[in-house]
């Protein structure tokens, strides 16, 4: 049978592993190897994905993705509970005595010469105590790695319960360390090539030659954690294991024997918990001590020479053995290089540059070693390392019961992804987070922070009044900088609480439930439920929206997902909403603001079904996603990130608004021969402004000063407010706009060319053309939109009247 | 214009340049996101 026809709650051993390329790849490297149980946990609300049990973590799965795996059920008598002692097996191959690797003593008496002539190619030669130390940081997704970077440099990165938070590698100095630099990688499975972050990693590993590494790995879930220790090791890298989250294990009966895993890996183990700053001292000592000795792991082997006749052994070995000039050119580690040519990594082989005769000869030897193992190649490598990580986890590791987070998570998710219930409480959730930004919460703390910068605008203004300042400087300190400024920071509380709200969803966990639930809504138009993050983010700010969709495993998901983030609101945009909707609309803000939300996504779905159809045609990539336990945010990293946001509006209002605000000033009160104007529309800007005002004319919009409005917001979508705030004074815009025409204008801010700094990193991810491509696509939309939502507006207008 | 328009007029000059110089500067650096809050290597102007 295969996995789709399992049963909720029933379990089966997996026979054979189906698919091909990188996929298939992928769902060995997650531990869906022949011989692994996997139980069904349960279906998403609309049958698919599927969640699943293996290796003791949740997985998920497309149901045509779980067709191309045959299993076989196992009836419950046969299945292996996590409390059930399993026969050891035989240990004899793996003993080793203790390395004292990174602890001193034995290999202290060596000189730096002796450890000069064991380092590996492409070292420095030395890297003596006042030598630079690179340190960089690996371990799985949500493994707590900028945890532990944080607390390794006192440094402030966001970090998130959700896989893939990292994108990109941050690099920072270790405290009390001025010597040694630390980079964070992002959250990887294995060293084969599946996602773009995966490939950021490897490249680092391989071509900058840190020092040394810390392998970072999740104590609750430490067999599929050693999966990628295993592969760091072949490198031949100093490294040390750091076990994080041991507190958790222990407090849930659970245990490791850290010497016993030591003598059996070859590489120095430490128990940590990054959260509560436990051993991370500890840690660093390790890590400093082997990278200024050298120490590399003592083991780089991890085949039984008896498993199936050593077919696997016999044929890694062989290939080391061909390619060992190759591999010294090419600087790449024997073993490693060994293991990607039998897994078939494209760009490993490309790398050695075997000649024809070689390759030929590696492919014999792989052919062999399947007769012989009776797997294929790359299920052969996975079992194999699968293997020795099960005999080392079956000496020292004591298995805890089922632990309290993870009960909580079962419970929680019986509601939250429920087949009934998940996609009420998603729209409950949501409606929920928009309903105390934009009605209740926001509004108080904007109602109060507008009373504070009303009576700070109202004392300067009696201050510059009271010292005779030139009417000139006065309009400019208050028309100019205090209108532009101060009509921007008011809307700071409800970017905050929108981000705190954001914030809440990822770090709970939530996050990664709405990929699950909302998969198969984004295939059919076709995105991948991974790209819901993403586009959620959207609704904060495009920026780190784009940066999230380098999670994404395929660069067709990738591009299609950075396309339609523009469509997601951004936090900028509410200032433009607020401003109208309490002007015009000022019973119904609340609701105006939500159908622009519901506007955006609207023309997003119709975009993305047209996109499905003409540039991105094809299939998305699978969903294999770990599901992570629910966890209670930290007040620690949510008030961080309140404060980066706060942080980063200020520093907007005082840049870019301040400048726009002044020059705005100056274009509109002086005209092109620099002579101050009675009238605005003799100004510079009214004079620019309104070459491009016919353009906007069918809209009713063809005010010059809206259309400055306009240009400057592509700066920062504030700046719409600050300079319509300039430039209308105190003009009722009510006398001047119609109801109707103000919406159109809503839609047309809501859905035209995203900021400049928007663009920048579009640009950064997809190249100039996309970029520009994004700035054409996002103008020509809002104004159709703008246009057709006018014409229903004064259709319905007309039928009402 | 008296003394005090000026002197104030001349604060709000130099201001608008020190922080157009900055703002540019970022936006050189870090490759055109210095406005951002997204954390990217080489984007210290936000950091």
């Amino acid at each position: 049978m295969t996995l789709n026809e399992l049963q909720i709650g029933q379990t089966a051993r997996i026979i054979r592993v189906g698919g091909e390329g990188s996929l298939r790849q992928h769902f060995l490297d997650m531990g869906m190897i022949p011989g692994a149980e996997v139980t069904l946990i349960k279906y998403a609300p609309m049958g698919d994905p599927m969640e699943l049990r293996v290796h003791g973590y949740e997985l998920t799965l497309r149901v045509t993705d779980a067709k191309v795996i045959e299993t076989s059920l196992l009836p419950p008598s046969q299945c292996r509970s996590d409390e059930e002692t399993v026969p050891l097996q035989d240990f004899s191959w793996l003993e080793t005595e203790h390395p004292g690797l990174g602890e001193g003593g034995r290999y202290h008496e060596r000189d730096e010469a002796q450890a000069e002539k064991e380092g590996r190619k492409g070292h420095s030669p030395s890297q003596g105590s006042g030598k630079d130390i690179t340190l960089a940081l690996a371990g799985n997704q949500n493994c707590g790695k900028t945890t532990l970077f944080n607390q390794l440099t006192g440094a402030n990165q966001h970090v998130g319960n959700f896989p893939g938070v990292t994108v990109e590698h941050k690099y920072g100095i270790v405290k009390g360390h001025p010597n040694v630099k630390v980079i964070d990688l992002p959250g990887i499975y294995s060293l084969s090539p599946y996602t773009s972050e995966e490939i950021v990693s490897r490249r680092y590993i391989l071509d900058e030659h840190p020092t040394a590494l810390i392998n970072i790995a999740d104590a609750t879930n430490i067999e599929r954690n050693m999966y990628l220790t295993l592969q760091l090791m072949e490198l031949g890298v100093p490294m040390v294991l750091a076990v994080n989250m041991m507190d958790e294990l222990e407090g849930n009966g659970g245990h490791i024997r850290i010497n016993e895993m030591e003598a059996l890996l070859g590489i120095p183990v430490v128990p940590i918990s990054a959260m509560k700053n436990e051993g991370v001292d500890e840690l660093m000592e390790h890590v400093l001590h082997v990278a200024r000795y050298h120490e590399g792991p003592r083991r780089q082997d991890f085949c039984h020479p008896e498993d199936h006749g050593g077919a696997v052994h016999r044929c890694l070995h062989a290939i080391m053995h061909l390619t060992e000039d190759h591999c010294q050119r090419a600087g790449l580690p024997q073993r490693f290089a060994a293991c990607k040519l039998v897994e078939g990594d494209r760009i490993v082989e490309q790398t050695l540059g075997l000649t024809q005769n070689e390759r030929e000869m590696v492919e014999h030897i792989i052919v062999q070693m399947e007769e012989e193992r009776g797997l294929d190649r790359q299920a052969a490598i996975a079992d194999m390392r699968f293997q020795f990580i099960e005999s080392v986890c079956q000496r020292t590791v004591v298995k805890p019961q089922e632990s309290r987070e993870h009960r909580r998570s079962q419970h929680i998710d019986r509601i939250l992804t429920g087949r009934w219930t998940a996609l009420p409480a998603f729209v409950a959730i949501m409606g929920l987070v928009f309903y105390l930004t934009f009605s209740t919460v926001g509004v108080w703390l904007q109602d109060l922070m507008q009373a504070g910068i009303d009576w700070f605008t109202e004392v300067s203004d009696q201050a510059l009044t009271r010292w005779k300042i030139a009417p000139a400087v006065h309009s400019l300190i208050i028309d100019g900088v205090y209108s532009g400024v101060g009509t921007v920071l008011v809307f700071l509380p409800l970017i905050c609480l929108l981000f705190f709200f954001l914030s809440m969803l990822e770090d709970t966990g939530y996050m990664a439930r709405i990929a699950f639930v909302m998969d198969k809504i984004l295939r059919r138009l076709g995105l991948s439920g991974r790209s819901i993050v993403p586009l959620l983010i959207g609704f904060g700010c495009s920026v780190p929206s784009v940066m999230a969709s380098r999670t994404l495993p395929s660069e067709r998901d990738r591009r299609m997902t950075i396309l339609l983030i523009p469509f997601m609101s951004c936090t900028a945009k509410i200032p433009i909403y607020a401003f109208f909707a309490a002007a015009f609309f000022p019973e119904k803000a609340g609701m105006v603001m939500a159908s622009l939300y519901i506007i955006g996504i609207v023309v997003g779905i119709v975009v993305a079904l047209l996109l499905k159809r003409t540039l991105f045609r094809g299939e998305p990539v699978p969903f294999v996603m770990e599901l992570p336990n629910y966890r209670m945010p930290l007040a620690r990293n949510v008030m961080r990130l309140l404060w980066d946001k706060a942080r980063d509006f200020l520093g907007r209002a005082f840049t870019v608004i301040f400048l726009a605000s002044i020059v705005v000033w100056l274009l509109q009160t002086f005209d092109f021969h620099l002579q101050m104007v009675e009238d605005a529309s003799q100004s510079m800007l009214a004079k620019v402004a309104g070459m491009a005002a016919p353009l906007f004319k069918p809209l009713g919009l063809g005010n010059w000063r809206i259309v400055a409005a306009l240009v400057c917001g592509f700066m920062a979508k504030e700046t719409v407010v600050s300079t319509l705030s300039a430039l209308f004074g105190s003009v009722n815009l009510t006398t001047l706009f119609s109801p109707v025409v103000i919406f159109g204008l809503l839609v047309f801010c809501l859905l035209y060319t995203p900021c400049v700094a928007a663009i920048a990193t579009i640009r950064r991810e997809l190249g100039g053309r996309w970029a520009l491509f994004v700035v054409v696509m996002q103008c020509v939309i809002a104004w159709l939109c703008a246009y057709v939502t006018i014409l229903i507006g004064n259709l319905i207008g007309s039928q009402v009247l | 214009m008296n003394l005090q328009s000026i002197l104030l007029l001349a604060l709000v000059v130099v201001l608008f340049l020190f922080v157009g110089y900055r703002y540019v500067r970022r936006q050189k650096r870090s490759r055109g996101c210095g406005s951002c809050n997204c954390g990217c290597e080489g984007c210290d102007g936000c950091q």
